[in-house]
């Protein structure tokens, strides 16, 4: 059965467009990401798992952003901007391919959306707030896959040095 | 120090409002909450409230429209192809120049012209044959081709796309009136050119967003038919936006083996 795109959109394109104005912290840019991440929905619909649309939605509007961060260059004012910025700048692009190869194939020449990358992964974490446990569940991985992944990132992330996390 | 969000994460907040956690994560969230002085039943009525003025903002039939609209373009499903235009070997600069300056005295005319697109400009050491650069201006009901010479202004919401009828490898950057010079693809931080992919029209990955730079925005798409390093084309780039006014209408000083199209754009504040 076709994606209900107008009821999904009725339902939690708000949800969207204020993860993405979050974000990217320019409403214009917001806008045009929303839109995106629906089309990545709709795009994905014949290989939707049985998840939660939200937390499903929220994560593909955290990648779509993501990637804007990444092609663009405005620098964040904010604090924590500029964490969601760096750990933009400084994703593995090579993992986030190599799962894209595999799965969606392209959005735009994008990352797939639909899975949790690191860089996602480490805005859910260091960002959002969600403990490694929280994190793991929203992204359907182990704690312990997390952990690993989000380790590695933070070699990269000169922001994060001196910051204390014990679980991480 | 921490750059965490000190407070319950959003992100849960707006899950546990879709109804989406189960009992005990739902009770987690709400202990945070009360042990922030805030009410659960209160933010979810803010959040109620957030929908229903983004909806009214954003009606669901303008939206979906929209979506649709990407989606099938993306599926290589357009209702319009553009006009290929296609220059033999002997095509050269004066012919180009031609191009240019017909482009620069109808900007408006060619961008009402949505079911004939104007061409972009050609410039450079080569023709480029078969290869288009595209440079779209976003607004809320559909996106806006630009033509060579069209006015923008700071905050504008640019797409940029490229159409090749060849093999090859590209690199798509701009200059500005600043003298600053953009990468835009392949990502910034890639040190190869990108592989192009002949056939229908590809859009990059994100928009840009225009800054305060004063003047001008002037887009390149450079190919070769072998892989580059895209720090020659960013050294030609910058090589050419330090020297005013030519950043405007040369091109990039680049050896012969590259193509090069442009398309300036004149900026207003």
């Amino acid at each position: 059965m076709a994606l209900d795109i107008e009821g999904h959109y009725r339902r939690f394109g708000p949800m969207v467009l204020r993860r993405c104005r979050a974000l990217l912290r320019s409403e214009a840019q917001a806008e045009d990401a929303m839109h995106d991440v629906f089309v990545a929905l709709l795009r994905s619909d014949d290989r939707l798992r049985d998840e939660a649309p939200a937390g499903l939605l929220l994560r593909i509007a955290t990648n779509v952003c993501l990637n804007r961060l990444r092609s663009g260059r405005r620098r964040p004012e904010e604090a924590n901007d500029e964490l969601v910025w760096q750990i933009a700048s400084t994703a593995n692009d090579g993992e986030a391919r190599a799962a894209a190869r595999h799965l969606l194939g392209k959005l735009f020449d994008a990352d797939d959306p639909l899975e949790a990358s690191t860089a996602t992964l480490a805005v859910m974490h260091f960002s959002d707030g969600l403990t490694l446990q929280e994190t793991a569940r929203e992204a359907g991985l182990s704690v312990s896959g997390v952990r690993k992944r989000l380790r590695r990132l933070r070699g990269r992330l000169s922001i994060l040095e001196g910051v204390a996390h014990d679980d991480a | 120090m921490t750059t965490r969000e000190p407070k319950t994460p959003t992100w849960l907040l707006e899950r546990l409002a879709q109804g989406e956690l189960d009992g005990e994560a739902a009770a987690a969230v709400r202990d945070r909450l009360t042990g922030e002085g805030r009410s659960l039943e209160d933010e979810v009525a803010a959040l109620e409230r957030a929908d229903r003025e983004t909806l009214a903002a954003h009606p669901p039939a303008e939206i979906v429209a929209e979506i649709q609209r990407r989606a099938a373009i993306g599926a290589g499903v357009r209702s319009r192809q553009p006009r290929r235009l296609v220059f033999g070997a002997g095509f050269a600069m004066a012919g180009a120049l031609a191009v240019v300056l017909a482009a620069r005295q109808m900007p408006r005319r060619a961008a009402a012209l949505d079911t004939a697109p104007e061409p972009t400009t050609i410039k450079g050491t080569r023709p480029t044959a078969g290869s288009r650069l595209y440079v779209y201006r976003h607004h809320r009901r559909g996106d806006e081709r630009l033509a060579d010479g069209e006015r923008v202004a700071p905050g504008d919401l640019l797409q940029l796309a490229y159409a090749t009828d060849e093999q090859g490898f590209g690199v798509l950057l701009s200059i500005d009136g600043a003298g600053t010079v953009t990468q835009h693809w392949p990502e910034p931080g890639r040190p190869r050119a990108a592989p192009l992919r002949p056939g229908r029209e590809v859009r990059l990955p994100s928009a840009y967003e225009l800054d305060a730079a004063p003047t001008f925005e002037r887009f390149f798409l450079v190919k070769s038919e072998q892989s580059f390093d895209v720090a020659t084309v960013v050294e030609a780039a910058r090589r050419l936006s330090a020297r005013a006014p030519e950043a405007r209408h040369a091109p990039l000083p680049l050896p012969k083996q590259f193509d090069q199209i442009s398309l300036a754009l004149e900026k207003t504040r």
